[in-house]
């Protein structure tokens, strides 16, 4: 359970099992393109990872109930030009689809939502806002002008 | 994760920021005697160019570590049970003393698991979503994990796989929503941590190695040149000895 090029021993009848101490494998949680059901969490993982290995890693590292994994490798796009008009092609990735077990749901989170902005007062993004205040309030036509222009009148 | 009072402790993701060694130390409870002692020997080990020696110094360090805090932890168990069985005016002042002595005071501040768990890891504190910029501290230098025992990197490597595994589901949505991510920096910092924490062990594996057999290298090699007079180099297969004879 290691990516890159890892020089395993040779296994003879009866050493121990191999156990890889320090994993480098990383997994990213992606929202689905296409929906999903609620129990379903869609993952894209390193190239080298199987199903067995994303079971045990979430269960073992993250502690999360699995029940069936499912992977499939994403063709990379292709159709990119580069300014000297070579294609350009964007890496593939595997993708794991996982069920949680017992009974659990995921719903992906909103990790960007609104925050309403409030400066503090005396501070510079509070001076500079109340100066463009001031002065879109001075720019704005007399109203007792009733929209005639400037330069007409005494 | 091991955290003390005062920000972030001794195995903290990031740890802080121009802090001297001898305040980490005094201030993280959990890992002190752990710590010292390899620090006063790595002062008295000889220079860099003798790998070996400084390897045997090295594990001296932290077997005598283990000893020493053994012992402290023994005689933390012998002082309490007197106090409990005695009665009278003696348990009282017996006990007065054990309380002063305090010997679980060095896991008050360990926490091994996070309080929440589960998926929730993949994404960042929920204070942090829709922050623009996230403070973190230093990265982990080699100098600072050469200190820590071979457990405490193991541990520190999964909290650092947590943190990366977080950081590149923040920068996909982040790219999905084209939004920038909120201070990209962190993830250099986790790659470089965790780049240092594999040469701190790879050092001790083959620091231990030369004291077993010898060798540097895991598997017998050389270096040989080819017809072309290209240098290259030679490793020998892994191979079957019971085949061989049979």
């Amino acid at each position: 359970m290691a990516s890159g090029k890892v020089l395993y021993p040779l296994y003879q009848l009866g050493n121990p099992q191999l156990r890889i101490f320090r994993t480098n494998f990383f997994m990213t949680l992606v929202r689905p393109g296409v929906p999903q059901p609620e129990d379903t969490v869609q993952f894209r993982i390193s190239m080298q990872m199987t199903r067995v290995d994303v079971k045990n890693y979430l269960e073992k590292i993250y502690h999360v109930p699995v029940s069936v994994v499912r992977t499939r490798i994403q063709y990379g796009a292709n159709n990119q030009r580069n300014h000297k008009n070579q294609k350009v092609k964007k890496p593939d990735y595997k993708v794991a689809y996982i069920q949680l077990g017992q009974g659990q749901t995921f719903q992906f989170p909103n990790l960007f939502p609104e925050k309403e902005e409030t400066s503090e007062p005396g501070s510079v993004e509070d001076i500079q806002k109340q100066f463009m205040e001031n002065e879109r309030q001075r720019q704005t036509a007399d109203p007792r002008r009733g929209g005639v222009t400037n330069w007409f009148g005494l | 994760m091991c955290e003390t009072g005062k920000g972030a402790g001794p195995l903290a993701i990031y740890p802080q920021r121009d802090r001297s060694r001898g305040a980490d130390i005094l201030e993280s409870g959990t890992l002190s005697w752990t710590v010292i002692l390899p620090v006063v020997l790595s002062f008295r080990s000889p220079s860099r160019k003798w790998p070996v020696a400084q390897g045997i110094v090295r594990i001296m360090a932290a077997a005598l570590c283990r000893r020493f805090f053994s012992a402290v932890r023994v005689s933390g168990v012998l002082q309490a049970p007197p106090g409990a069985c005695l009665s009278g005016l003696t348990s009282n002042l017996l006990h007065k003393n054990t309380t002063k002595v305090e010997p679980l005071y060095q896991c008050k501040f360990l926490h091994t698991t996070l309080s929440r768990r589960g998926l929730e890891e993949f994404f960042d504190d929920p204070k942090n979503w829709g922050e623009t910029v996230v403070k973190s501290g230093d990265e982990w230098h080699a100098k600072h994990l050469r200190n820590k025992s071979n457990e405490d990197l193991h541990k520190l490597w999964y909290v650092l796989l947590k943190e990366k595994n977080m950081l590149l589901t923040l920068e996909q949505e982040a790219k999905r929503q084209r939004l920038p991510m909120p201070s990209p920096e962190r993830l250099e910092k986790v790659e470089k941590s965790m780049g240092r924490i594999d040469l701190v062990i790879k050092e001790r594996e083959v620091a231990l190695r030369l004291l077993q057999t010898g060798h540097e290298n895991p598997r017998p090699g050389e270096w040989r040149n080819d017809f072309l007079g290209r240098t290259y180099w030679y490793g020998k297969e892994d191979y079957c000895s019971i085949c061989a004879e049979l």
